[in-house]
């Protein structure tokens, strides 16, 4: 049982850290990304396409899946990493990230194998997921719906009138997780408009909240493991992370929020992601 | 209107078990019916429209047709950005019903007057926009709503609006109907404007100018052929709307001209609302009144329009 454990953790490391290659290496190729809200949702994205989320990647449609929604957008490239990682599309594809007839942009584009729906604009994800996890259970259907917020994103009213409304219906259908990196485009989020108390607000809007290290694999895949966390309420995961996790000068700083990846850069966060062990 | 429209949701669900009704604090009575017999499909929320679009993007995407109830400036100005992302771009068959087009809610003042709403929802690519004339033509609209692929823009009229369609001229999205045959002089509107141009024509006829209304309860998409070829004949093509002239009818067919006659299109004649935010309250006939948009409003601007051609 515990080597069949550290087994799965250190998978989901390694994919983790291959994740992380392939959102620099998309970006590399674009010339530009958003590198910070991308690393810092990495080992998350991991556990999710490796461990938790029921998925046939060479069916993407498939009916029974559970939904994943990224509406924190502008980490499509960590988001097309995991896909490529998983199967979705081959890896080379990652080459192709803002090419004219690519599959991948900046943005998640529903057009892109395992992509439920194209985001962008913030605000959007938490509504449509609501939706999503509403469908189920008129349908009766097992999936459930996992949809990733940013923080920055939180300040975009839209959120907390579904949040209102999920609570309101008991989803326990659906969860969230935010990816609390603290920073956003231009400054730390706490400095522009700050989130705190985040955790208390979502419980006083209904939720059942744990809070977990976004970067702890144990964690996570504990903490997803436990979903839904109580009946009759939606789930909400604060993951405390660092944004641009995994390459030392992309941490905690907005310059990383999105830059331009030259050969340099790019050379110089590969070694220090390094390989799989 | 708005009762048959709703009514016509209940038909639609009974039959169809995809239909969803999503409504956003609407008042007791709307769609009791509803929610006693279909209660798994009935879904009265708060007043938060972006959220309301965005679960009904959810709920189309796990296969569903939610029609989505609430006063029109609210289903258009307050949830833009969902409107166009979560529907228009998804193309997801998402119906909104929009209360009060026009000038319906004058005496709730301009935050509740609808008048650019066909314009900004018309300017979204994947959007269909329909404004029936009355309930009868809306009842035969609504059972071509159940296979229509993408969103729907509903503009709903007061109610009590006078029947001037018929049942013989059917319902067909994106056509046209010539409620009145084609004269001199080409009206064209639509909504209940078309009721108004009807009766302007009467007038005009009785002055000596024979005009025919061309009844457009689908402004997008525009219904081109008909158009050009009712142009091709036509001294003058006059649009009529309940709408500012900023992006609604009047502009699509303007555009529509423009680009397929150029320099043979017959000279045309815009009619609507100012470009303006309504300042006075009153009723609906008032606004319209104000706005030159009564019978003897639009003949008399058709009448000065075509004697100004005369003298040109």
């Amino acid at each position: 049982m515990s080597s069949n454990r550290d087994a799965l953790l250190k998978r989901l490391r390694d994919e983790a850290v291959m994740i992380r290659r392939g959102l620099w290496r998309a970006f590399h190729n674009g010339g530009s990304g958003h590198v910070g809200g991308s690393s810092s949702a990495a080992d998350m994205l991991s556990a999710l396409y490796f461990h938790h989320l029921r998925l046939r990647p060479a069916e993407p449609d498939w009916p029974d899946r559970d939904r994943f929604v990224l509406s924190k957008g502008h980490a499509n490239g960590g988001l097309v990493a995991a896909l490529a990682r998983a199967g979705f599309f081959p890896e080379d594809e990652l080459d192709t990230f803002y090419g004219f007839e690519s599959l991948l942009g900046m943005h998640p584009d529903i057009k892109c194998p395992g992509v439920e729906m194209s985001t962008g604009g913030l605000g959007h994800g938490l509504s449509i997921g609501l939706g999503m996890a509403l469908g189920a259970r008129l349908q009766a259907k097992e999936f459930r719906t996992i949809v990733m917020l940013g923080d920055g994103e939180l300040q975009e009213g839209s959120n907390w009138e579904a949040a209102m409304h999920a609570a309101h219906l008991r989803l326990a259908e659906l969860t969230a997780i935010v990816d609390y990196n603290k920073v956003q485009q231009s400054d730390h989020v706490g400095t522009l408009l700050g989130l705190e108390p985040l955790a208390d607000k979502w419980r006083a809007f209904g939720w059942e909240v744990r809070e977990i290290d976004g970067h702890d694999m144990e964690q996570i895949i504990d903490a997803l493991d436990a979903l839904p966390f109580v009946a009759e309420k939606p789930s909400l995961l604060v993951a405390h992370t660092v944004k641009g996790k995994g390459v030392g000068f992309a941490e905690d700083t907005y310059t990383w929020h999105m830059n331009m990846v030259t050969d340099e850069v790019y050379a110089e966060a590969l070694a220090e992601l390094g390989e799989p062990s | 209107m708005r009762k048959t429209c709703l009514n016509s949701v209940l038909d639609l669900a009974r039959r169809d078990a995809r239909v969803v009704f999503v409504g956003s604090d609407l008042g007791v009575g709307t769609l009791d019916a509803f929610r006693e017999e279909l209660p798994d499909r009935f879904f009265m929320e708060g007043v938060a429209e972006q959220n309301l679009i965005g679960v009904a993007a959810g709920l189309a995407m796990e296969g569903y047709i939610p029609y989505v109830n609430t006063i029109a400036t609210f289903l258009t100005r307050r949830c833009y950005e969902q409107v166009a992302v979560d529907l228009c771009m998804h193309r997801l068959p998402v119906r909104l019903i929009a209360n009060g087009g026009g000038l319906v809610y004058a005496p709730l003042g301009p935050t509740h007057m609808a008048i650019e709403d066909m314009g900004i929802m018309r300017a979204l690519p994947n959007m269909t926009v329909v404004a029936p004339c009355d309930a009868e033509e809306m009842a035969r609209f609504m059972e071509s709503t159940l296979e229509l692929p993408g969103p729907c823009y509903i503009r709903l009229a007061k109610g009590g609006d006078r029947v001037v369609s018929e049942a013989a001229h059917g319902f067909e999205i994106g056509q046209g109907i010539q409620l009145r045959p084609e004269g001199e002089v080409a009206l064209v509107a639509t909504g209940i404007a078309t009721t108004r141009a009807l009766d302007a024509a009467e007038i005009l006829t009785a002055q000596g100018i024979e005009a025919g209304v061309l009844h457009l309860h689908t402004v997008k998409p525009l219904d081109e052929a008909r158009l050009l070829d009712l142009a091709g004949r036509a001294r003058a093509v006059v649009t009529i709307e309940e709408h500012t002239l900023v992006g609604g009818l009047g502009s699509a067919v303007a555009d529509l001209l423009v680009d397929r006659l150029p320099g043979t299109a017959p000279p045309l004649l815009r009619l609507g609302l100012p470009d303006a935010f309504p300042a006075n309250y009153g009723g609906q006939d008032d606004l319209l009144a104000l706005a030159g948009l009564t019978p003897e409003g639009i003949a008399a601007s058709v009448g000065d329009f075509l004697d100004a051609r005369r003298a040109a």
